[in-house]
């Protein structure tokens, strides 16, 4: 058989109309999806499978509303298409927000004759009563038109076939060419001469395109054609000098056409046919989408409820997670118990060395399976509970309601939802800037995120707070979730101050009605690519720092723990705990928290020499609440809620920020503005306790 | 810079002064008349549909008054009040009674 060229179909499309579900559904990979706009920022790419069984090569390029090349993701998509890469093009199109889409469409048409039209979320348009005109589309457009509904899988094979046959020639093209009145068209056959002179063979096709983006002053357009005569420029003054002649600008004439083209096909193709059909109830109330769509904002959104209303929403998932982990997790710490038990005594049956038990059991086993019974349950319903808010379309509220508070930190809307996020999780919440186009903001997000505890902290902050502080818990919990959320602005505010310095962009966000979550995705993206490869990875990275914990706290053999190396850490760091008002005892307990923030409690049990292995607590709160006086214990409360995130967080920060560097700056950071919080704590306290007596 | 829309596409029930739409309150309408802003600002802008002679509709604001939710072209935009006061719009004259 003769080894066939494998063919590249490109996926371009405005942000939020499910290109990265379309995407999945082809490829099963797992690419985050939700409502709301701007998840792939870079492109992504993976192999989809035909029925006849070959692999095809599918490209996610960034969401966009239009082909300049002014911002990075435009860039990419340009860039993309005009290296002839893609054998072919599925524009991906919010069908119930067509002409707009459209825009984007005609652009690509521009540029590529290989084009298929996508037109998705056709379940919504139906339900809205409007009836659409495929044929009619195909035949104004002169590309094929694949009606879809990805989210349901439909029309996706559909829309992928179609554009094999485009990428093959096997279905022919002949794509619309969106005119431009006579100023400027005069000003494209100007430049046309001079551009195809400079551009080669491939981009033969991109000339007009090109003298499109060169009329409109788009400075990277005119930079690709820098290396030919410098006469562009030249006729570009000219044709400027024209347009101002006719009171107008070319930019502005170009983008008025294509828009006017865009709704022109629009009204063409689409018809009210009935009202409304699709309606959601809720006992004898029964509205439509967009109703109900209205009827949410006014509330999510209103002036003085939205907040309140958001944090109430964010609590009851926490509260909720909190609740439902409970049983689950100590169902699991009895499993742990029990399995412990098991393999002890099946250690010393068959006579295992003491060192490999104690590495092996007591540390790789207890540690990694202590670590699983507390964080996996949390982990997995804060994840769902999330996901199902993320696809209901709460998230671009939130960042509406908070954006005026992060503009003044240097930051925007849309960092507070990865801040909420990482009040269930760190992991998420990095994964969660995706949504900040703007890289600049985007990094102070990722370098903040993890200032936000963690419901792995809270698990620790929460008993402690009660135990240490009885009735005055609520009180301190409340300090502590003030003191995280100064200390994520201060953070923004210094970054954006210094080391991430710029101007700010265009802060654009959509507002997409609510959809219903798809339990189909909830189950295979949240549950397994989510919660589950989350986990397994941090266990991964957790394990050999169980394996050291063990080792540091046992050797030498049968030393009182005065003379193992944990022993010698406590002593070394009491020195510059001191300062700070924190003994060795927490700061070596913090360090051994860092695979895990759930582990702190049985560290603090090790590194106060009552146990040795991260076995379940059980003497070491008796032992805090006679140890530790008030003000030291919301010290180190403050301390451990902010210092430093668990070691998988790292590496996720490492993976979004896009370099190593980035991360070992987080962690840096980071830690700084822990010491600086907790020293003024810390002295604050101590002054006011002074002042007091 | 782009300038203003050519005289003769200007409805004749629309008040000659302009404002920046972010001076708009909730629920009041108005056609674009010029984007006074920077040319890449300007052109994401125009990429959104936001071309001269487009109507818009400043449906409610967020606390502090920022940013701005507005309805242009069938479907609803968040704007920043930095970014919004470079877009001029005229709102139409009260109707004859």
């Amino acid at each position: 058989m003769i080894a066939q060229k494998t063919l590249t179909i490109a996926l371009l499309g405005n942000p939020n109309t499910g290109k990265s579900t379309l995407f999945n559904a082809l490829t099963g990979l797992h690419q985050h999806v939700g409502n709301w706009p701007g998840k792939t920022v870079e492109k992504a790419e993976g192999f989809a499978r035909l029925s006849d069984g070959r692999r095809i090569r599918i490209v996610d390029l960034p969401g966009t509303y239009a082909l300049h090349a002014e911002s990075p993701e435009e860039r990419i998509a340009c860039e993309f298409l005009l290296r002839g890469e893609a054998d072919a093009v599925i524009v991906v199109v919010d069908a119930t927000n067509l002409a707009r889409n459209l825009y984007l469409v005609l652009q690509a048409l521009e540029l590529t004759d290989k084009v298929v039209v996508a037109l998705n979320m056709m379940d919504e348009v139906e339900a809205k009563g409007l009836k659409m005109d495929t044929q009619r589309l195909r035949e104004l457009l002169g590309v094929p038109v694949v009606p879809m509904v990805a989210v349901k899988g439909e029309g996706v094979m559909e829309a992928l076939q179609t554009a094999v046959a485009v990428a093959e020639g096997v279905t022919a093209t002949r794509p619309v060419q969106p005119r431009y009145g006579f100023l400027v068209e005069t000003c494209v056959q100007k430049l046309l001469p001079h551009i195809q002179r400079v551009v080669n063979g491939q981009w033969q096709k991109a000339g007009r395109w090109l003298a499109l983006r060169v009329l409109e002053g788009d400075e990277l357009a005119l930079a690709w054609l820098a290396r030919g005569d410098g006469d562009v420029r030249r006729l570009l003054d000219e044709c400027r000098r024209e347009a101002e002649g006719f009171g107008t600008s070319l930019d502005l004439e170009i983008a008025r056409s294509l828009h006017e083209h865009a709704e022109t096909i629009a009204r063409a193709v689409i018809a009210q046919v009935h009202r409304p059909t699709r309606h959601w109830r809720i006992g004898r109330w029964s509205m439509s989408i967009s109703d109900w769509t209205e009827a949410l904002d006014n509330l999510l959104t209103h002036r003085w409820l939205g907040i309140p209303l958001t944090l109430a929403i964010f609590g009851g998932i926490f509260w909720l997670t909190a609740i439902g982990a409970n049983k689950p997790s100590d169902l699991l710490e009895g499993g742990v118990s029990w399995l412990m038990a098991h393999l002890r005594a099946f250690a010393s049956a068959i006579g295992m060395p003491w060192w490999l038990k104690g590495v092996l059991i007591d540390g790789v086993v207890l540690g990694v399976g202590t670590i699983f019974a507390v964080m996996f349950p949390p982990m997995l319903i804060f994840y769902v509970l999330y996901a199902v808010l993320e696809d209901f379309g709460l998230v671009p509220r939130i960042a509406f309601n908070l954006d005026s508070l992060m503009q003044k930190v240097g930051s925007q809307g849309k960092h507070c939802l990865s801040c909420m996020v990482s009040y269930g999780c760190n992991i998420p919440g990095v994964l969660a800037t995706r949504v900040i186009e703007d890289p600049r903001v985007r990094l102070i997000a990722i370098l903040t995120a993890a200032l936000n505890p963690c419901n792995g902290r809270w698990g620790n902050l929460l008993p402690l707070s009660l135990l240490l502080f009885g009735k005055g818990a609520p009180l301190v919990l409340v300090a502590l979730i003030a003191i995280s959320f100064v200390a994520v602005l201060f953070g923004s505010w210094l970054l954006s101050r210094t080391v991430l310095k710029g101007e700010t962009t265009l802060f654009v966000l959509e507002l997409p009605p609510y959809r219903k979550p798809s339990l189909r995705k909830l189950l295979v993206n949240t549950i397994w690519e989510r919660a589950v490869q989350t986990q397994y990875r941090a266990l991964l990275v957790a394990a050999p720092f169980c394996a050291l914990i063990w080792l540091l706290s046992n050797l030498p053999t049968d030393a009182p723990f005065e003379r193992t190396i944990t022993g010698h850490l406590v002593a070394a760091l009491h020195l510059v705990g001191k300062p700070l008002g924190l003994d060795g005892s927490m700061l070596t307990a913090c360090l051994f928290a860092l695979p895990a923030k759930e582990i702190a409690l049985a560290s603090l049990a090790i590194t106060y020499g009552l146990q040795r292995t991260l076995d379940e607590p059980t003497a070491v709160l008796d032992f805090l609440r006679s140890h530790w006086t008030p003000l030291s214990a919301f010290t180190f409360l403050v301390f451990y809620a902010l210092y430093l995130p668990c070691a998988y967080t790292f590496v996720v920060q490492a993976k979004e920020a896009g370099h190593w560097k980035w991360a070992v700056f987080a962690g840096i950071f980071q830690l700084a503005i822990a010491v600086l919080f907790t020293f003024a704590v810390h002295w604050g306290g101590t002054a006011l306790l002074a002042l007091w007596r | 810079m782009v300038p203003a829309e050519r005289p003769e596409a200007a409805g004749d029930d629309l008040r000659d002064e302009t404002m920046p739409l972010n001076e708009l309150r909730p629920g009041q309408k108005a056609i674009l008349k010029a984007i006074e802003a920077p040319t890449a600002l300007a052109h994401r802008l125009m990429a959104l549909g936001l071309v001269p002679g487009t109507e818009m509709e400043v449906v409610r604001t967020a606390v502090f008054g920022d940013p701005i939710e507005v309805r242009v072209r069938g479907f609803r935009l968040t704007l920043r009040k930095r970014d919004a006061q470079f877009l001029k719009v005229a709102i139409r004259k009260e109707p004859a009674s």
